[in-house]
C-alpha cells in the first residue's frame, strides 16, 4: 500500500506544497510531471519504469500517425508486454505445463531469466490505458498532441497505480481545469475522500489480520464463525480497494483534477448485472468498451452474447492475477452475469402478467409493493450471496475453495 | 471556493477553511500529544514485556517509553540493572512469581533495581541495550545485562528484529556518539542496494527495512507511536491480532502476563533429535591447528569481533555484563565428546572475546540440570535460580569496579 508509506507521507506534504504555491498553469504542468515522473521512479526502480517509458514512447506516436495499423500495432505491442511481463511463468507452467510438463519447464528455463522479480509497477494499469487511447484513436478520435499531457496521461501518480482506470477524453479536460485553478472546495473535499479511504484501509487490514488468522483453520471453526469468515472476505476486499480508489481520486482532487468514481456501493447491488455497475467501475467499462462491444457484444444473437460475455469475464479475472483461480472467477462472473440477464429479461416480459395475477390472488391483501419489497431483499441476497462465493475463488484455489464452499453448508466434510 | 461534485452533494455544506484548519490542528494536537505521551509512564506495573505488550501482538514499546519505566522504579542512589537480551533473559517458560530477574533482585539486595527489558526474539543488542544506553545518558549508575549463545551474537548494529527501536533512539539523538557504530551503519547502507534495503531485510514484526526507518525518522518529528502506545495500553486498541482475538479491542493493561511455566520434562523435546542437536553445535568460533590446540578461526572470529565493537557502543561495553549462555544440558550431553569439546571452548573463547571487548562476561548453563531447561533454550524456575545466582556476583563486582559502590573490605 503505496499511500501509507513513510516516504509517500513525505513526498505527499512536499508535493502539494509546491503544486499549490505555484500559480502559473505551465509551471503546474512540468510540477505535476516531475513529481509524477519522481513517484513512479522511486517505487517502481530502474527496472520499472523502463517498460511505461518505451510503451508511451510507442503509443504517443503511433496515436499521433492516427493509423490504424499504428495503432493496432501499438495495442499489440502493450498487450505482449503484459502478457510477457505479467503471464509468462503463469502460460509456461500452469498452461503449457499442465498438457506437456516438460515443455513448459523448459521454455521457462529459457525465458524466465528474462523476467525481472516482479512485473513492472501498475502494468496492469498502464497497458490498459494505452490501449484504450489506441483503440479510441484508431477509431478516429483525436489524439493527444501535447508530450506533456501525454506524458501525465501515462504516469498521473495518484491513479497509476490501483486505479481508476483513466479515459483520456475525460483525463485531459479535467487535468486543464486542475492545473489552471485548484478551488478549495476541492480539496477540501479531497482530504475528506482521504480520510475515507483510510478508514476503511485501516479496517480492511484488521479484517485481513482476521481472515488470514482463521482461513487456514476453516474446518475447524463452528459454522457461525465460517459464516463471519466468509462474509469478512468480501467486505475486506470491498474496503480494501475501494479505499485505496478513495484515497486516489480524493489524492486527485487536491490537485484539482477530478477522477471519476470507482465504487458506486457495490454491495447494494440487487442483481450481478447492478454489481458490476458499481464494482471497479473504470474496469468493468472498459471490459465492455474494449473487449465486449469490440469482440461483437450483444447484437449477434444471445448465444454469441453469452459466449462473448463469458471471453470479457475471462480477460477480466485473468487481468487481476495469473493463475486459474482469477480465470475461474471471471467465467464464473460470466455465467452469473449470463444467467441473470437471462432471468431478468424473463421477468421483465412476465413482470406485468405476474403482477397482475397477484393482485387478484389471495396473497394480495400484502400488496405488490410488500411483495416487491420481499423480492427485492431475496435478489439483493442472491447476489450478495453469489458474489461473495465468487471471493472464495477470487482468493483461493480452486479445490480449497470449493472445500470453504461445502464447510460452509455441512458441519463437517 | 469551485463547483459541487455532481456526486457529492454533502460537498454543498463544507467549509474548506474551518476543515483546513481542523486537520492542521488535528495533527498538531497529535503530535504534541505524543510528545506528552513519550515523558509518561504508563507502563509503571509492568514488570516485563510480556506477550500481549511487545511487537509480537503489534504493541512497539518507545525508547522513552522504557526510560520512563526505568527512572520511575529508580530512587536515587539505587544502582539500575538493566536486563536485555531475548526469551532467555525476559524468563520466558518463567511463571511471573518466579522469574529469574526477581531472584536475582533479592540476591542483589535494595541498592540495585533489576528491570526486565528482555524481549522475545530479540538479539544481545536490541531493545535492552538501546534503552540501557539511553538511560545512561540520564541517570549515572547504569549495568546492562544480556545473553548471547556460544559465538553468536547479531551482525547488524541496528539490530534483527527489533531495527524500529534502535532508530527510534537514534533518530530521537538519545544514543551516545560511536564513531565506530556510525561507520558500520553507513557501510552496510552501501552493501546493500537500495532495492534490497527496500525490500530486504524485512522481519516479522516490521516490514521493509528502508520503511522502519523512514517511518522512526518521521516519528522523531510526529511521536505518533507515543501516542498510539498510551491509548492502546491506557484506553483501547486498535488493531485485529490473532492472540487478541477474543477481545480485540481490550487495552493492554487489562491483559496480565500469560507464562504458565514449562511443559511436563516428557513434552519438552520434539522427535527430531538430529536437528535440535544442530540447533545446539555452535558457530565455528575456534578450530584445532596442527598441534591440536584450539585457535580462533579468523573469519568466524573476526566477524565476531567487529560485532561487539559495532553492536555495542564503546561507552557501554564496560557497563556490560554478557552471559554466555548454553542451550540446554540434555541436548548437549548427546553431543559426542569432540563435539561437547567443541563446545566448551567455544564458550570459553566467547566469554574472552567479550572480555577483550570491555565487557565483564561469564559462562553458564554449563552444569544445570535436565530439569533448569525448559526446552532447548530456556530455563525453568531452578535453572532461573541459578542464572540469577551465577549473575549477581559479576553485577556486584562490576558495580564495585565502577564505582556504583564501595569494594567490600577483604
Amino acid at each position: 500500500m503505496l499511500f501509507l508509506t513513510p516516504w509517500f507521507f513525505v513526498f505527499a506534504c512536499a508535493a502539494f506544497s509546491v503544486y499549490w504555491v505555484v500559480p502559473q498553469r505551465m509551471a503546474r504542468l512540468f510540477i505535476l510531471l516531475a513529481l509524477c515522473i519522481v513517484f513512479h521512479a522511486h517505487f517502481a526502480g530502474p527496472a520499472g519504469v523502463l517498460p511505461i517509458v518505451v510503451l508511451a514512447v510507442v503509443t504517443y506516436a503511433a496515436g499521433l500517425s492516427r493509423h490504424k495499423t499504428a495503432c493496432a500495432a501499438g495495442i499489440g505491442l502493450c498487450v505482449a508486454s503484459l502478457v510477457f511481463y505479467k503471464y509468462t511463468r503463469f502460460l509456461c507452467l500452469s498452461v503449457l505445463g499442465t498438457v506437456w510438463p516438460h515443455g513448459g519447464y523448459d521454455l521457462f528455463k529459457h525465458v524466465g531469466p528474462l523476467l525481472p522479480l516482479a512485473p513492472p509497477l501498475a502494468i496492469s494499469f498502464f497497458v490498459f490505458e494505452f490501449v484504450h487511447y489506441l483503440y479510441d484513436v484508431g477509431q478516429g478520435e483525436a489524439p493527444i498532441k501535447n508530450p506533456l499531457h501525454f506524458a501525465l496521461f501515462s504516469v498521473f501518480w495518484p491513479s497509476i497505480v490501483a486505479g481508476p482506470v483513466k479515459r483520456y477524453g475525460q483525463f485531459l479536460p479535467a487535468l486543464e481545469e486542475g492545473i489552471r485553478r485548484v478551488h478549495k472546495r476541492d480539496v477540501a473535499v479531497g482530504l475528506i475522500l482521504l480520510a475515507v479511504g483510510l478508514v476503511k484501509k485501516f479496517a480492511a487490514d484488521n479484517l485481513t489480520a482476521y481472515v488470514s488468522c482463521y482461513d487456514k483453520h476453516f474446518a475447524a471453526l463452528g459454522m457461525s464463525e465460517r459464516w463471519m469468515v466468509f462474509a469478512a472476505i468480501g467486505l475486506r476486499i470491498l474496503w480494501d480497494f475501494s479505499g485505496y480508489s478513495d484515497m486516489a481520486i480524493g489524492f486527485a482532487l487536491m490537485l484539482g483534477i477530478r477522477l471519476p468514481a470507482n465504487f458506486n456501493w457495490p454491495y447494494v447491488a440487487v442483481s450481478i448485472t447492478e454489481f458490476w455497475r458499481r464494482w471497479h467501475i473504470s474496469l468493468s467499462t472498459w471490459i465492455r468498451d474494449y473487449v465486449y462491444i469490440p469482440i461483437g457484444g450483444s447484437r449477434q444473437g444471445a448465444v454469441r452474447k453469452i459466449f462473448n460475455g463469458l471471453l470479457a469475464f475471462t480477460i477480466c479475472g485473468l487481468w487481476h492475477g495469473a493463475a486459474w483461480n482469477f480465470l475461474f472467477w471471471g467465467v464464473y462472473h460470466g455465467v452469473g452475469l449470463a444467467v441473470s440477464s437471462s432471468y431478468q429479461r424473463l421477468a421483465g416480459r412476465a413482470g406485468p402478467a405476474l403482477a397482475a395475477r397477484l393482485g387478484g390472488s389471495a396473497l394480495a391483501p400484502w400488496g405488490l409493493a410488500t411483495w416487491l419489497a420481499v423480492y427485492r431483499v431475496a435478489t439483493w441476497a442472491l447476489t450478495m450471496l453469489f458474489v461473495h462465493v465468487g471471493w472464495l475463488f477470487f482468493f483461493y484455489p480452486v479445490p480449497t475453495a470449493v472445500r470453504m464452499l461445502r464447510l460452509l453448508l455441512t458441519k463437517r466434510l | 471556493m469551485g463547483p459541487v461534485p455532481s456526486n457529492r452533494k454533502w460537498a454543498r455544506w463544507l467549509v474548506p477553511n474551518a476543515l483546513f484548519v481542523g486537520v492542521a490542528a488535528g495533527f498538531a494536537t497529535c503530535c504534541i500529544a505524543g510528545v506528552v505521551a513519550s515523558h509518561q509512564n504508563p507502563l509503571r506495573k509492568v514488570e516485563r514485556f510480556h506477550l500481549f505488550i511487545c511487537p509480537e501482538t503489534l504493541y512497539y514499546p518507545t525508547v522513552n517509553q522504557l526510560c520512563e519505566l526505568a527512572q520511575g522504579r529508580l530512587t536515587t542512589g539505587k544502582i539500575a540493572v538493566i536486563i536485555g537480551g531475548n526469551s532467555r533473559m525476559h524468563g520466558t517458560c518463567q511463571p511471573l512469581a518466579r522469574v529469574w530477574t526477581r531472584q536475582l533482585q533479592a540476591l542483589l539486595g535494595d541498592q540495585f533495581e533489576v528491570l526486565n527489558f528482555g524481549f522475545r526474539g530479540a538479539y544481545s543488542a536490541e531493545i535492552g541495550a538501546i534503552a540501557a544506553e539511553t538511560l545512561s545518558r540520564r541517570y549515572p549508575k547504569v549495568i546492562f545485562v544480556t545473553d548471547c549463545a556460544p559465538g553468536d551474537v547479531e551482525s547488524h548494529p541496528d539490530g534483527v528484529r527489533f531495527r524500529y527501536f534502535f532508530w527510534d533512539a537514534y533518530f530521537k539523538h538519545l544514543l551516545y556518539p560511536d564513531a565506530e557504530r556510525e561507520l558500520r551503519l553507513r557501510e552496510e547502507s552501501r552493501e546493500v542496494p537500495v532495492e534490497e534495503q527496500r525490500q530486504g531485510r524485512s522481519s516479522l514484526f516490521e516490514g521493509y527495512y528502508e520503511d522502519v526507518k523512514q517511518r522512526m525518522r518521521l516519528d522523531s518529528v510526529c511521536y505518533f507511536t507515543d501516542l498510539w502506545n498510551t491509548i492502546g495500553y491506557r484506553r483501547f486498541f486498535t488493531v485485529w491480532t490473532g492472540t487478541t482475538a477474543d477481545r480485540p479491542v481490550w487495552p493492554r493493561r487489562k491483559y496480565h502476563d500469560p507464562d504458565s511455566g514449562p511443559r511436563p520434562l516428557s513434552m519438552r523435546y520434539p522427535e527430531d533429535r538430529e536437528e535440535l542437536l544442530a540447533r545446539v553445535r555452535p558457530p565455528r568460533l575456534c578450530l584445532k591447528d596442527e598441534r591440536g590446540c584450539w585457535v580462533k578461526n579468523p573469519p568466524v572470529s573476526q566477524t565476531y569481533e567487529r560485532a561487539l565493537r559495532t553492536c555495542f557502543a564503546a561507552s557501554m561495553r564496560p557497563r556490560t555484563v554478557m552471559v554466555v549462555l548454553r542451550q540446554s544440558s540434555y541436548l548437549s550431553q548427546q553431543l559426542s565428546r569432540e563435539d561437547q569439546e567443541f563446545l566448551g571452548e567455544v564458550c570459553r573463547l566467547t566469554v574472552r572475546m567479550c572480555e577483550e571487548a570491555g565487557m565483564t562476561a561469564l559462562e553458564a548453563g554449563a552444569d544445570y540440570a535436565f530439569d533448569d531447561y525448559a526446552d532447548i533454550l530456556h530455563l525453568t524456575g531452578s535453572g532461573g535460580a541459578k542464572l540469577a545466582a551465577d549473575v549477581a556476583p559479576k553485577v556486584k563486582e562490576l558495580a564495585r569496579r565502577l564505582g556504583y559502590m564501595e569494594r567490600e573490605s577483604p
